[in-house]
């Protein structure tokens, strides 16, 4: 039995430090502009707080997170003050960040927001907004017209300013509670999101290995810069490295 | 002593770049946070391993050898518990025999002589048998419930042995080698708050006792210290009954050695917060000690005057190498001159003849720019012990989150305000040469090591470093092509790429010291500094010798109380030992 199927009979208590960090990292695997990832990072913790898609979701979905950027967006004032939002087909968690912070800009401007939001896959991701909410003292209410189905093409957010929040337990509740206990996650789903995230980490190389340490050793063999003195290097180190551990 | 007002010192001097004058002020950010200055940044009453040990100083913790079962070739298991009163912890040892195979003073070493976890006690045998079975998975391991710390640590082989082998022959080793590296074994990785499933370090609760930033580190550090001192005392006595113990001059005097290298940058640009924080406290720590009223033959001056003797000798006798660092002898000569100047101060109550509102500021003043920054700055940390109290309620405002959050409705004319307000140092770096852009920084496949290499050996790899500059220059370039009345929701549905340095901007914005200002891409930029700030200044770590400008070597608790002393409320004064004369 290999790790993960081992690991899949125990629970992990992942921390959010864990989580945003392979989050992060799938996100970049997945080609999302770094300047960008953080906020949709935050959307997929809430969405594994609110029991939404959640981790499982962006370890067997990440490949759409690459189907369409926010270029594809569109967004028009209807007459009846409503934000009329067309996705373009991108993934709700892509446009979420976004839509939240026009959301926002609306409800205090007007005290209240309407969002029609069509055009997006995995629509019901769109519940998030009543946790990201929180942390702008913004109410949140998200209907699908035909949400029977559960996969509603279309949504109607309504934003509506509440108290801005004072404390991390007011911020982000549900982030408060993560920090404390933890994200309970199968442990074969968690090792696969971690193997996945280390896509994101560069392959070594003995090249690779000169990036870093005290010292270098040259192609000639020679060291440039001078062995610490209570260092015992095993200099094979740095001479290659293991199949195991890269593609020297 | 009212320190109210202290606390209270507008960051706003700071931002502005106040002018200099005899009332008490809080340093500019213009000053403080370029990486050259931040890399003289000395140990202060506020390094975290000069706070916990002062804490566990005042409140006697106990330590306790509980169980050892180690061999006389070191393989084996040991338990320590410390009693801070309020809650044990319990220090896991796993021991094993050296080996050369994989050995590596970076975290790409597959070799430790030693794997260690720090607990919340009492932990149970399922839990030593658990933790033995995971701490060598490492990234694959998990960590038990209540897990704060995973650890390990090689040996410094040659002190090491030699310090077995002296006293096996029943006699203490020669401090001269002892000296040439201060420690028995040296820290090569301390992983909590979260790492592996260790405890969250914002979720200890309010009364835990290593509630404060890094105090949990420190407390393993000391532990490993601890652990040394044991194992060489236990294989010295294996191998000879004739064997003395370690004499506790030089158990004092030993510390335990750490390695840091450009991870420590990467965590600068993901607690922005922290070092703000850090740093103001710092400043306020040491513009309260200014504030103090003395006068002639006062006892804080002799206190002082005690320190500098203790800091100058400390660096007369420094034995280490710096490349890129002033040698100590020269900071020496130049706390002697500062010396001679407090002494003048002690037996007169006048700086220079003058007579003083504030003789402590009035002397800072006058030694300003007039020794290396280095000298400066150790006087200026040892300012800070004389305002314990002050140090110590300022350390409990360390702990803060590191959370970011966007104002969209902002306007980008009242951002762009901000960039030029507070980013403006951005603006005179150099972005555009060829060498301006020549790094990148990434984490390796193996162990995540943080690395940086010129692009083109790099290759193509996810850049982990923060470009700082170039972000805050290039959302300026865009903002500028708007209206200004456009908000920032408007603004980022245009340009969501730059979504995560607005949120940093408007995030952090009145907070001053929050970031080095400089272009960690470029190739003028010497990483060394900006992780000597954290060595020294915030961990309190001596002798920090640097290698080809990104790696150091450096000792924690060199000088520190033993167990024993600590539970007998030891001499909190402990740092800059002397070397020990048997």
């Amino acid at each position: 039995m290999n790790r993960q199927a081992a690991d899949s009979a125990r629970v992990f208590d992942v921390s959010v430090r864990e989580a945003r960090m392979c989050i992060d990292r799938i996100l970049l695997v997945c080609r999302l502009p770094p300047g960008y990832v953080h906020g949709v990072r935050e959307v997929v913790l809430l969405s594994q707080s609110m029991g939404l898609g959640g981790f499982r979701a962006l370890y067997e979905g990440h490949e759409r997170l690459r189907e369409g950027w926010l270029d594809r967006v569109s967004v028009v004032d209807a007459d009846d003050g409503a934000l009329v939002v067309d996705g373009g087909g991108i993934h709700a968690w892509v446009l979420l960040p976004t839509l939240m912070d026009l959301g926002v800009e609306r409800a205090r401007s007007a005290g209240r927001a309407t969002l029609r939001v069509s055009g997006v896959q995995d629509l019901h991701e769109l519940h998030v907004m009543a946790g990201l909410g929180r942390r702008y003292g913004i109410g949140a209410e998200v209907s699908q017209p035909d949400e029977a189905t559960g996969q509603g093409p279309k949504a109607v957010v309504t934003l509506f300013n509440t108290a801005r929040p004072l404390g991390i337990d007011e911020w982000d509740p549900l982030l408060a509670q993560a920090i404390r206990h933890g994200y309970p996650v199968d442990g074969g789903l968690w090792r696969a999101i971690h193997a996945l995230s280390n896509e994101a980490l560069a392959p070594d190389s003995v090249v690779s290995r000169r990036h870093a340490g005290p010292v270098i050793l040259r192609d000639d063999g020679t060291l440039q810069g001078r062995p610490p003195a209570d260092d015992d290097m095993d200099l094979n180190m740095l001479r290659h490295v293991p199949s195991s551990q890269g593609c020297a | 002593m009212d320190f109210a007002d202290v606390e209270e010192a507008a960051v706003a001097q700071a931002q502005a770049g106040a002018p200099a004058g005899r009332e008490p002020r809080i340093r500019s950010a213009d000053l403080l946070m370029t990486p050259a200055r931040m890399g003289v940044m000395q140990a202060s009453r506020l390094s975290v391993s000069r706070l916990l040990m002062a804490k566990a100083i005042r409140e006697r913790w106990t330590i306790e050898r509980v169980r050892w079962q180690i061999d006389d070739r070191a393989r084996g298991t040991a338990l320590y518990r410390i009693d801070t009163g309020a809650m044990p912890f319990d220090f896991i040892v796993h021991s094993f025999e050296p080996r050369m195979e994989g050995r590596a003073g970076r975290i790409i070493g597959r070799a430790w002589d030693m794997m260690a976890a720090l607990v919340e006690g009492p932990v149970s045998e399922r839990d030593i048998r658990i933790t033995g079975e995971e701490i060598p998975k490492l990234y694959a391991g998990r960590a038990t419930p209540g897990t704060l710390i995973w650890a390990r640590s090689n040996r410094s082989a040659r002190v090491f042995n030699h310090t077995v082998e002296s006293l096996a022959q029943g006699r203490q080793p020669d401090v001269p080698t002892l000296a040439d590296v201060c420690y028995l074994m040296r820290n090569t990785g301390l992983d909590g708050n979260g790492t592996f499933g260790t405890r969250s370090f914002r979720a200890l609760e309010s009364t835990h006792p290593l509630r404060r930033p890094l105090d949990a580190q420190m407390l393993c550090a000391y532990m490993m210290r601890v652990f040394s001192v044991d194992l060489v005392n236990h294989l010295a006595r294996c191998a000879s009954p004739a064997a003395v113990r370690l004499a506790p001059e030089i158990e004092r005097f030993l510390g335990v050695g750490n390695a840091s290298a450009l991870g420590l940058i990467l965590y600068v640009n993901n607690h922005p917060k922290l070092v703000h924080h850090w740093v103001l406290a710092r400043e306020q720590a040491i513009v309260g000690a200014k504030r103090l009223r003395v006068a002639a033959g006062d006892a804080k001056l002799a206190l002082l005057l005690k320190l500098l003797d203790k800091a100058i000798a400390f660096r007369r006798e420094d034995r280490m190498d710096y490349e890129q660092f002033t040698a100590s002898a020269d900071i020496a000569a130049d706390l002697a001159a500062i010396r001679a100047q407090v002494q003048a101060l002690h037996d007169t109550g006048t700086v220079r003849g003058s007579v003083e509102r504030y003789p402590l500021s009035a002397l800072c003043d006058a030694l300003d720019g007039t020794v290396h920054e280095e000298a400066y700055e150790t006087f200026l940390g040892l300012l800070t012990e004389l305002v314990p109290e002050l140090c110590d309620r300022l350390a409990e405002g360390l702990a803060v989150d590191e959370e970011y959050a966007t104002d969209p409705s902002m306007s980008i004319g009242h951002l762009r305000d901000l960039l030029h307000a507070e980013y403006g140092w951005a603006f005179d770096i150099d972005l555009e040469s060829e060498g301006a852009s020549k790094f990148v920084w990434y984490k390796s496949a193996t162990a995540e090591e943080p690395r940086r290499g010129p692009r083109a050996e790099a290759g193509e790899v996810f850049n982990l470093g923060l470009d700082l500059p170039r972000l805050v220059v290039g959302l300026d370039r865009e903002i500028a092509q708007r209206p200004p009345a456009t908000s920032v929701a408007r603004f980022l549905l245009d340009k969501p790429e730059y979504r995560f340095i607005v949120s940093r901007v408007q995030t952090l914005s009145g907070m001053a010291f929050h970031s080095p200002r400089a272009n960690i891409m470029g190739e003028h930029f010497v990483p060394c500094e900006i992780t000597r700030f954290i060595n020294i200044g915030i961990h309190g770590i001596d002798k920090t010798r640097d290698y080809l400008q990104r790696n150091l070597r450096g000792v924690i608790y060199q000088g520190a109380p033993t167990a024993a002393d600590i539970a007998a409320g030891a001499d909190p004064h402990w740092f800059y030992p002397q070397e020990p004369v048997l």
